[in-house]
Parts: C-alpha cells; structure tokens; sequence
C-alpha cells in the first residue's frame, strides 16, 4: 500500500512580536539610486529617469509627469526593466499577455466554432482566429471549401480541442489569424498541456523539440504554451486525420464513408490508415485504442521531468528553450521527478546549472 | 470574425480557460495514474505537494496563519472577545468563522465566482465540523458558567483559490488556533452577583489551547479506482468523484461527505472503506507533520498587539 507522503513547512513571521519584543521604528530609507543597473526592475510609479531638461521621451510602459517648479520625470506605469532606445524610454513589462507577430508557432485551445471558423484561445488580449480556409481538408491543399465543409467543421475540431498553429496575419484591431497550412501543425492529443510566461518563449527557431532518447516531444509556443507529448510517428493529427480518432467519430456521427479514405495527407500514411481502419474497424473501444497504454511509465518519467524542469525554469525567469530545458534536465537526473517539487531540491539543482543557463542564448 | 459575442459568452470562456482540459487530455492523464500510479508531474497518489505555513503574519490578530497548497493561498486570523454563552449551551464559548475571498486579492478572482456559493458552502463546513460537531473543545473556552466564556472569530481569506480550497482552510484554521493567545483574566463578582472580566497588565501572561486534538479537512479525488490527495486543477476535472472527510489525531471522524458528480462511475459500495481508510491515513499524516512542525516553533511572547 502507498505510503503518504508530503511536508508540512511551517516558519513563525518575522512580524510577529516573538523576534523582538518592542516594534522597532526602522529608518525608512527612500534612495533614488545614482548608477542604475539593467537588470533593476521598476514597479508602477518608480521614477525612471528625471527630465527635466525634456531629453527623454516617454514610451510603453512609462509615463510623463511634470511636478511643481519646472520639474519633470519619466514615471514607469508597468512593472518590468527598463530600455532606452536612443531618447524613448520604455518599461518592458515582467508578466504581461501574449502580443502576437507573424509567423509564431503558438498552441491554442478551441473555445468556439463559428461559422466558416473557429475561436481559438492562445493567451493573446483577443481571442485568435482560425479560419476554415487556413486548414488543410482532406482532398487537397486547394481544394475549394464547400457548404459541407462548414457543415463538418465540428468533425476537424471541436471545442476544447488543442491546436499548434502559425500566426499567418495579424487583423486590424490586433486580432491575430492562424493557419495549420503545414504537416508540423494539427491538432494536438495525447499528452499534457502548461503554460509559462509568454516573454520567456522567445521566437527563435527550435518550438518543435524532439528528445528521442527518451521518447518524449515538445511544442514551446512562443504564447506561452508548452506541449508536452510522448514520440508518436505523428505528433500532430493533421486536421481529420488520426485513424482511430477519426474512426471513432466517424461512428459516432456517421460520417460518410467515402470521406474517410481520402482523409490522409500522404499516400503513404493513406495506404497505412486505410489498411488499419479496415482491420479494426469492428473493434475500436472509444475509451482505449488498441494496444496498452500510449506512454509507457518510463516515458511519463521523461515527461514528468520535463515538465517539472520547465516549471522551475519558469519560476526561476529563464528563457525556455531546448537548450536550457536539457541543461536542467541534466542536472536533475539524480532526484526522480516529483522530488523537483520540492523547493529547496529545486533551487539546489536550479543553482548548479545557473551559469550554464546564462550563457545560452535562446535563438541559438 | 465580425461575430459579436455576449458579455454571458465572454464569461463561460473565461472559465473554460482555466480549467477545461479536453477528452483526449483526461484520458491521458487518467491512464498514468490507472496504469502505473503516476501523475503528470511525477508524483504517486498519496503524495502532497509541500505546504507552506506562516503563522503571526498578522499583528493585530490574536492569532494568525497563511497556508499554501499548491495554488490555494489562504490567510486565516483569529479574534478573541468575551461574550455571555447561550442559555443552551452555558459552559460553552462560541466559535464563528467567515470566509471572504476579496478581488483585490487575484487576478484570477471574478465577480461570477464571488456568487457561487463555494466560499459559503466552505464556511458552513467548517462551522459545522469546528462547532457543531466539537472539533474545537468549546468548554476550555469557557470563563464562569452562565455568564462570561471566550468567543473566537475565525476570518478567512482566500487570496488564490485552487483545489483543495477546504484542506488549506482547515489547516490555516487549526495553525490559527495554535498561534492563539488568551490573555489570563480575573473574575471579580460584584454586589449585584454580577461577574466582571478583568485582563491581566502583565503582557506575557497568556495561555493557549492545546491544538492537538483539532480537526483536519482531507479531500480526495477519484481517478479509475485509484484516490489522490492534493489534487491539481487537471486532476480535478478529470475526476469522476471525491470524498471529504474531517478528522483529528485521535481518530474521531468529525465530517464526511461524498460526491459523484453525477457519473455513472461513482463512488462503488466497496470503494467507499478504501476511500475512508485513505483518507484518514492521509490526514494522519498532514496532522502529524503540522504538529511536530508548530511545536518546534519558539512560543510567542506576548498576548498583546504589536500594533497597540
């Protein structure tokens, strides 16, 4: 029987009267620092920068203020570092929502299906657009979209379904629309979804990360979604087409037969899908697929490990990376997965690979 | 695109947003710990993530803790004053509790979740398993019979709600009560058989209850056949049933209750043992871990305010 386990850390605060027993009045020291350091993190009404001689400017994030007797300073209205480019002074927020560009790699959950498209939550200020135009259908990239089509929408993705998408354009009001016009991107199964800070999922080249020794996939979307799927031939269901997936749909919706064929992208996943579909047609439990489980205990070992590694790195304020989470993974081979939770673990194992951490470069 | 959606709409999205994993994600989920007794983030069933606790954050309270479990952050303070006990009950003192989970406190927080009777349904249970069912000994609190008993007001806050709302509660509750200070009180009777409550001057003269014996909320979810304490939102959802119970160290069972959620897969009759006998083992072991933890503590000085 499986023994209970857990800690229970508890510490008496310093605020209480135990520690001293008189409230001591501390000076209250307010320094407005002469040499400023680039990692010094502002908070809303900090003082950037004084100006009264008006040679900054103010830009996201900050504000102008002008105070008694021809005094003015830039005022930060965000919390976050400071950055100067040449006279405007912007405050670069810590936390802030995901602001997309084109050509991100991002992961979104459905969260409506409208007509001719669907809404798509990535974590941006608006909800994201995919389009039933920007999705490849069963029968060919250029394939018209028919009335049928939007009929069937629900049968490529539904709601609550996960999807790996480009940006392709963003709309007027800031609106971002997607598209899955590629085999890299469809819709996501098996396996685990978590979310960490957007700015920490620069754009660079590696969001797909493949680490084949231990079985385990990757899709770091640059909005701060980080999928985490054990090696599958395919780790994205081109949109209508996972075999048994789509099988079991098709059962349970009655989708027409001949569709289903034509479903495959390549011809040789085509002759693959269609011989297995007939095989099994008869058998398909909706609850398991055929075969044990998709990832086997080692590989959910691999997986518990990352995702634990990529939350310390989170926490920690570590761009997310390949590099960096495979650094960390390293160093916390001798502690099983879950011990990563505990915090002091994870600030040992954290501290061990600081430095290897800083000299990574994200975009290398 | 051009579609314009309700301020109704906008809501239920938001809500899915937090906590809907779809089908394909459960089953996944479900399948580690069915399979081999292996959560997503590596840990069995039975294992706690660490729980942190402050206790005497707040000066101006008799007694005071913050737990964090998991996501759950809850702050709960104590307020001692003397009252006349009910005519019912008159060597008892009283215990009332309030939960406010305030939107200054999350930015998780909405006005739609403030409705929901989730902090009222947890306050009742407390109330219930503290006061009505004698999780608290209430006739320590009382002073001279008939006439003059301790009254605690235990108020809550909730500054991030996630699972496990009830655990942390109760633990915040039972650390409060630890860190409590009585001040000793003389009674003086006056010519008219009156009873007068005087408070000693001397700031370190003080008594506190022994906690010991004081309940602790254990909730546990159900996945296939297997019971997970500690569960994350994920888990949560993907559970087809939970049980709560409330129990001390010595065993007592001060509370239970079952929920289905309204599945098919409920709770089977020969599950329900299993489910107790867990649940109890769990708080067992979260009660003993907090008590060898709060005794450890170097006592607090004074009964008096800081602040005052």
């Amino acid at each position: 029987m499986a023994a209970v386990s857990g800690e229970v850390m508890v510490q008496r605060s310093a605020a209480d009267g135990s520690q001293n027993d008189d409230v001591e009045m501390r000076e209250v020291h307010i320094s407005k620092p002469n040499t400023v350091r680039n990692d010094q993190i502002y908070i809303p009404g900090d003082i950037i920068l004084d100006n009264t001689e008006g040679q900054w400017m103010d830009g996201h994030g900050s504000y102008y203020s002008v105070l008694p007797g021809n005094h003015s300073e830039i005022i930060a209205s965000v919390a976050g570092l400071r950055q100067i480019f040449t006279r405007v002074v912007v405050v670069d927020p810590l936390k802030s929502r995901y602001s997309g560009e084109i050509g991100d790699i991002v992961v979104g959950r459905i969260i409506q299906v409208g007509r001719k498209s669907w809404t798509v939550d990535v974590g941006a200020q608006r909800h994201a657009v995919l389009n039933l135009g920007a999705i490849n259908l069963p029968g060919g990239e250029l394939r018209r979209k028919t009335e049928a089509d939007i009929g069937f929408m629900r049968r490529y993705l539904q709601e609550g379904d996960l999807v790996s998408a480009e940006v392709q354009k963003q709309g007027a009001d800031s609106q971002l629309l997607l598209h899955t016009r590629s085999l890299r991107y469809g819709r996501l199964v098996q396996g685990m979804l978590l979310h960490v800070q957007p700015r920490l999922t620069k754009r660079g080249k590696g969001h797909f990360v493949s680490y084949e020794t231990f079985g385990v996939q990757l899709i770091i979307g640059v909005n701060g979604a980080v999928w985490i799927a054990p090696t599958q031939k395919q780790m994205n269901v081109p949109l209508g087409l996972d075999a048994g997936e789509q099988q079991r749909r098709v059962q349970q919706e009655d989708y027409p037969e001949e569709e289903e064929i034509t479903l495959c992208i390549t011809e040789e996943d085509a002759k693959k899908f269609g011989a297995k579909d007939k095989s099994k047609e008869h058998t398909t439990l909706p609850q398991k697929p055929a075969g044990s489980s998709i990832a086997s205990l080692e590989v959910r070992k691999c997986m518990a490990r990352i995702k634990n590694c990529v939350e310390i790195l989170n926490r920690e304020q570590v761009p997310i990376h390949r590099e960096s989470i495979r650094i960390l993974y390293d160093a916390s081979r001798r502690y099983e997965p879950k011990e990563l939770l505990i915090p002091s673990v994870a600030k040992e194992v954290f501290e061990s690979v600081r430095q290897d951490l800083r000299e990574q470069n994200p975009t290398a | 695109m051009g579609e314009r959606r309700s301020a109704q709409d906008e809501s239920v999205l938001q809500e899915r947003e937090d906590s809907y994993i779809n089908a394909s994600e459960q089953q996944f989920l479900s399948e580690g710990i069915i399979d081999y007794d292996f959560r997503l983030d590596g840990r069995g069933p039975l294992d706690y993530r660490t729980i942190h606790i402050s206790i005497g954050e707040v000066l101006s309270a008799s007694g005071s803790a913050r737990v964090t479990l998991g996501e759950t952050c809850v702050l709960a303070t104590v307020k001692t004053a003397i009252k006349t006990p009910s005519k019912s009950h008159p060597d008892f003192g009283f215990i009332e509790f309030s939960i406010d989970s305030s939107p200054l406190t999350s930015h998780k927080h909405d006005e739609e979740e403030d409705e929901s009777r989730s902090p009222q349904e947890a306050r009742s249970i407390l109330q219930s398993v503290y006061q009505e069912s004698g999780g608290v000994d209430r006739r320590k609190l009382c002073i001279v019979k008939g006439s003059k008993c301790w009254a605690l007001f235990f108020d809550l806050i909730i500054f991030e709600k996630g699972t496990s709302l009830l655990d942390a509660a109760s633990l915040a509750v039972k650390a409060a009560l630890f860190d409590t200070k009585f001040a000793n009180v003389t009674v003086v009777e006056d010519e008219l058989d009156q009873f007068e409550v005087e408070f000693t001057d001397d700031p370190y003269d003080y008594w506190q209850m022994d906690a010991t014996s004081v309940p602790v909320v254990t909730s546990l979810h159900k996945i296939g056949p297997v019971f997970l304490v500690d569960v994350t939102k994920e888990e949560q959802v993907a559970a087809n049933a939970s049980v709560v119970i409330a129990t001390n160290s010595k065993g007592t069972l001060f509370y239970q209750n079952t929920d289905w959620k309204g599945s098919q897969f409920g709770f089977e009759l020969n599950l329900i043992d299993e489910a107790m006998e867990t649940a109890c083992r769990a708080a067992a072991h979260v009660d003993s871990r907090l008590m060898s933890a709060l005794i450890s503590l170097p006592p607090p000085k004074s009964w008096k305010n800081t602040l005052l």
